[in-house]
């Protein structure tokens, strides 16, 4: 690099003018072009490829539990639906919330023996086994929702349990001729449980079932609540 | 030869020059410091226009390439790589900015095939005063019809001053080729350039 010369053409210089108002554009555009971005997080490098397994996971996991959704008892991809289910219920602690989770997973349940009955009815047994279960854990979180201390709570209870006998009762009524006989009895038996379960309890001490009518005659009484 | 018709301070940006700082400079750019960005442009701005000036047909054309090419820079900045020095990157990016510009334009001829290639060790450095004693529009227009990497080199050697080795350095070529290059420019020059004699 020694044999650096003296120009032998001229040197053109730049309007000072010019210069000062390139410079100030830039300076405007900096502020956009490289800014950095208040919110903008960067995985450290070493960190991407696991962040990147992750995502890819979290991917595949999101697409089966999709797939899952839409899948009946009896299906490969039923115990992922039954086990992001049973993820949701372990993450809701407030018991009208986890009270009101139960009472979709019954209506949920339903849902399912009204698409058996129609597609599979081979099946019946097994979604009538899911949904027996599912009036079970609901009815009993109802159980804890109407000793709460709280009215709120209790009337809250209430409202649950009006909403889900009348729709479940009135699914029932309109799926159960498509079940085979066998079935048929073993769904009444579990929705007469469920009306059972979820009728107006009559507590005076409590203030708690408005809209009377108290549990059926014939159904064996229910230990007084705990207090 | 004759003296250089220049009449300013020569001073020549080294492609090496000050390394350490320029790279600095870049890399805080990068990250998103304005002010890093503006003390590089104060520094190289003149360079970049003297590297565009004889390879565009006007002074507005030279200045529209200057602020293509900052404007280039600072969109880049943030992806530059402190291994290459600041200043080859940016006539890195001047260069594409000066051969997109010709590309629109298509004026150019290139000489680089009408010409003999002869062997880079028999190169024996054209007469360049040829250069000296025309004025800066006429090498202009002349310029203008060479390839853009005869024109950069020539540009190079002729305005900034730098040697073969160190052009080589900042083209990405072997020191030989551009000797080569520049040969094949000033025999070019020679023929589009009309001599003074011819003139008066």
């Amino acid at each position: 690099m020694n044999d650096r010369r003296s120009p032998l053409l001229e040197r053109p210089v730049m309007r000072e003018q010019f210069r000062k108002e390139l410079r100030s554009r830039l300076m405007s555009e900096a502020v956009v072009a490289i800014a950095p971005q208040p919110g903008r997080f960067s995985f450290p490098t070493m960190l991407r490829p696991a962040f990147a397994v992750a995502a890819l996971l979290v991917l595949v996991l999101a697409g089966a539990t999709s797939a899952a959704a839409s899948s009946l008892p009896g299906d490969p991809l039923y115990a992922v639906k039954r086990a992001s289910e049973d993820v949701r219920l372990a993450l809701t602690f407030d018991d009208v919330a986890r009270t009101q989770l139960l009472s979709e997973l019954t209506d949920r349940r339903l849902e399912e023996l009204a698409e058996i009955a129609k597609k599979r009815p081979s099946s019946a047994p097994t979604a009538t086994q899911e949904y027996a279960d599912a009036v079970t854990n609901f009815a009993n979180a109802l159980d804890k929702l109407r000793d709460a201390d709280s009215e709120d709570k209790r009337n809250a209870a209430q409202a649950l349990a009006e909403a889900a006998r009348a729709k479940h009762k009135a699914v029932l009524d309109e799926v159960k001729d498509q079940l085979p006989a066998d079935a048929q009895s073993d769904v009444q038996k579990v929705n007469d449980n469920e009306q059972e379960r979820t009728s107006p309890v009559t507590n005076p001490g409590r203030g708690g079932g408005e809209g009377g009518g108290g549990r059926p005659s014939n159904a064996p009484p229910k230990p007084t609540p705990k207090r | 030869m004759k003296p250089s018709p220049n009449t300013l301070p020569v001073e020549p940006v080294s492609p090496d020059g000050p390394g350490d700082e320029d790279r600095n400079l870049a890399l805080r750019a990068g990250k998103g410091d304005a002010a890093a960005f503006g003390a590089l442009y104060d520094r190289y701005v003149e360079a970049v226009y003297r590297y565009v000036f004889y390879r565009v047909r006007n002074d507005a054309d030279a200045e529209d390439l200057v602020s293509d090419v900052f404007l280039r820079a600072l969109r880049a900045i943030p992806r530059y790589e402190p291994r290459v020095a600041f200043l080859a990157w940016l006539y890195r990016i001047a260069r594409n900015a000066v051969i997109d510009r010709a590309r629109r334009s298509r004026t150019q001829i290139s000489f680089e095939d009408a010409l003999a290639h002869p062997n880079v060790d028999q190169i024996v450095e054209p007469d360049a005063t040829i250069l000296a004693l025309s004025d800066k529009e006429a090498v202009r227009g002349a310029l203008a019809k060479l390839t853009p990497l005869q024109q950069e080199v020539i540009v190079l050697r002729f305005v900034e001053g730098y040697s073969t080795l160190e052009i080589a350095n900042l083209v990405g070529k072997r020191e030989g080729t551009v000797r080569g290059i520049q040969f094949r420019a000033l025999e070019a020059l020679r023929t589009l350039i009309p001599s003074r004699e011819a003139l008066a």
